[in-house]
């Protein structure tokens, strides 16, 4: 049993902000949830062309907001559908559609050697300073990518697209999901991963170094040449320490999301540009030798694995002290 | 079912004879693929080489998507047939009934019942003073208290021990 909880514990489906589990808080769902406030996505022009809600379709919808955490969170001003497409969509990065107990299948996609910029992190080739700037780059384009197809899915007014998706409890459930918004959610989990999947500013406006994920399966792993390894401590939104983060990846999604609804009707998409530009800029000439420009990351890092050994510490204190107390009422 | 438990018991004879030929348990058992813990009680009555069983049982199972943690799960219900064998040191069982889900799903409300079906193959006893343990190391069991356009079906895969009188 003890050896299936550290199985369990150890292969978290996310590897990046975490999506909701029995282990890890709904933290992209949740970021996402609040960027959605205060936007207007509207489907209405295309709504004409697609099947009514189904009643599953809103308990869906309702279940997720449901388990979104412990602190309410209003529902957004999006309908059931675009609130089922955003949130299956910004998961999907993480687990595709297997069950979180498939552990294989979660591994895999964790350590697709292609996969790496649909969370931020370096590939196998992003080597040294200048890996910062085309993992960046890598992710950038998969973003863009990812956006574009989401336009043109509008613009088509594309049918709905059922995503195979694990619902706790229920095998092969299909939910429909609009694919514009599909799409762009999985832009949004590589633009919040840019948040934790990297070393910023004081002001976290620009990134410093960008992490690896692959590099802890590498024996050959060298931080100055593969980069400082991704940190679980930073995927925790529920952490003070991260406050900071989250509020800008809230907010640049936010700001994604705005631009992208405008290049949607517009057709320009320099705003969306200007949104990534603004938020995945890299501050040059950051190395392990200056502590990559005097990120504070790494202290968040060193300071809660100390709080971590700390509590390690205490505990073994205490059950040493048990274990003497019941041999001590033993002999006597 | 039960009236039916009752004519035959009646039907088989006097009131020692009567006494001899039931049996009661409760058991207590989990399952590590759809998560899941049960305990139950169940009823039989010997009737020939078959005994008919009554069953009731309640099985919470355990969230690893959510941090829902512990679910109340479903309430299941089920009659069914035991055969022993081997001086009676081994039984299979199978039941089929009717599983009740007891809290609000992504689909379904609470009250929403369906089918309930679990096979034994194996179940070991062993005899201690005046009871009996019973030892089942892997039986299955489906609970679908679901099965409308999405259906709710966990197949558990359990491990139960047991006390029969």
């Amino acid at each position: 049993m003890r050896a299936l909880a550290w199985v369990l514990l150890l292969s978290q489906p996310a590897h990046a902000f975490s999506i909701g589990s029995a282990f890890a808080d709904p933290c992209h769902e949740r970021i996402t949830v609040e960027a959605l406030r205060d936007t207007s996505f509207d489907f209405s022009d295309t709504d004409a062309q697609r099947p009514l809600k189904s009643e599953a379709e809103l308990r869906l919808a309702g279940w997720f907001l449901e388990r979104l955490g412990e602190a309410a969170i209003a529902p957004p001003p999006v309908d059931e559908r675009v609130l089922n497409s955003f949130l299956v969509g910004v998961r999907r990065p993480d687990v595709e559609g297997w069950a979180l107990r498939d552990l294989a299948s979660i591994r895999s996609l964790q350590l697709d050697l292609d996969g790496q910029s649909a969370h931020f992190l370096r590939a196998q080739r992003d080597e040294g300073t200048e890996g910062n700037a085309s993992a960046i780059a890598e992710s950038r384009a998969y973003m863009l990518a990812l956006i574009d197809s989401s336009r043109l899915s509008w613009v088509v007014g594309a049918d709905l697209l059922n995503v195979p998706t694990w619902v706790e409890h229920y095998a092969d459930v299909n939910v429909p999901v609009i694919e514009a918004a599909y799409l762009l959610a999985q832009a949004l989990h590589a633009l919040q991963d840019s948040f934790s999947h990297t070393y910023r500013t004081e002001d976290v406006r620009r990134i410093n170094v960008v992490m690896t994920y692959l590099g802890a399966f590498n024996p050959d792993w060298v931080e100055r040449t593969h980069g400082p390894q991704h940190s679980v401590v930073l995927d925790r939104c529920e952490l003070p320490e991260n406050a900071a983060a989250v509020a800008a990846a809230t907010q640049a999604s936010h700001e994604l999301m705005v631009a992208v609804e405008q290049y949607w009707r517009s057709g320009n998409r320099t705003e969306v540009d200007a949104v990534l530009d603004r938020w995945l800029s890299l501050t040059p000439d950051c190395n392990v030798d200056n502590g990559y420009c005097a990120s504070p990351t790494p202290r968040i890092i060193e300071n809660e694995k100390a709080r971590g050994c700390s509590a390690s510490a205490g505990a073994f204190v205490l059950l040493g002290a048990l274990l003497l107390i019941s041999r001590r009422r033993r002999f006597h | 079912m039960l009236s039916a438990v009752v004519w035959l018991a009646l039907a088989a004879g006097g009131p020692e004879n009567l006494a001899s030929r039931f049996h009661g348990e409760v058991d207590v058992g989990g399952s590590l693929i759809d998560p899941s813990m049960h305990v139950g009680a169940e009823v039989g009555f010997a009737l020939g080489m078959p005994r008919l069983l009554l069953r009731a049982e309640w099985n919470p199972w355990f969230s690893l998507q959510t941090r829902d943690g512990l679910q109340p799960g479903v309430f299941n219900v089920g009659a069914g047939l035991e055969l022993r064998f081997f001086d009676e040191r081994l039984a299979s069982v199978f039941l089929v009934g009717t599983s009740v889900l007891l809290f609000k799903s992504a689909f379904d409300e609470p009250g929403h019942a369906g089918l309930f079906l679990s096979i034994q193959p194996a179940v070991l006893r062993f005899p201690v003073g005046t009871f009996h343990l019973r030892f089942s190391p892997l039986s299955m069991a489906i609970l679908a208290p679901s099965l409308e356009a999405i259906p709710l079906i966990s197949a558990q895969f359990r491990t139960t021990v047991g006390f029969e009188l």
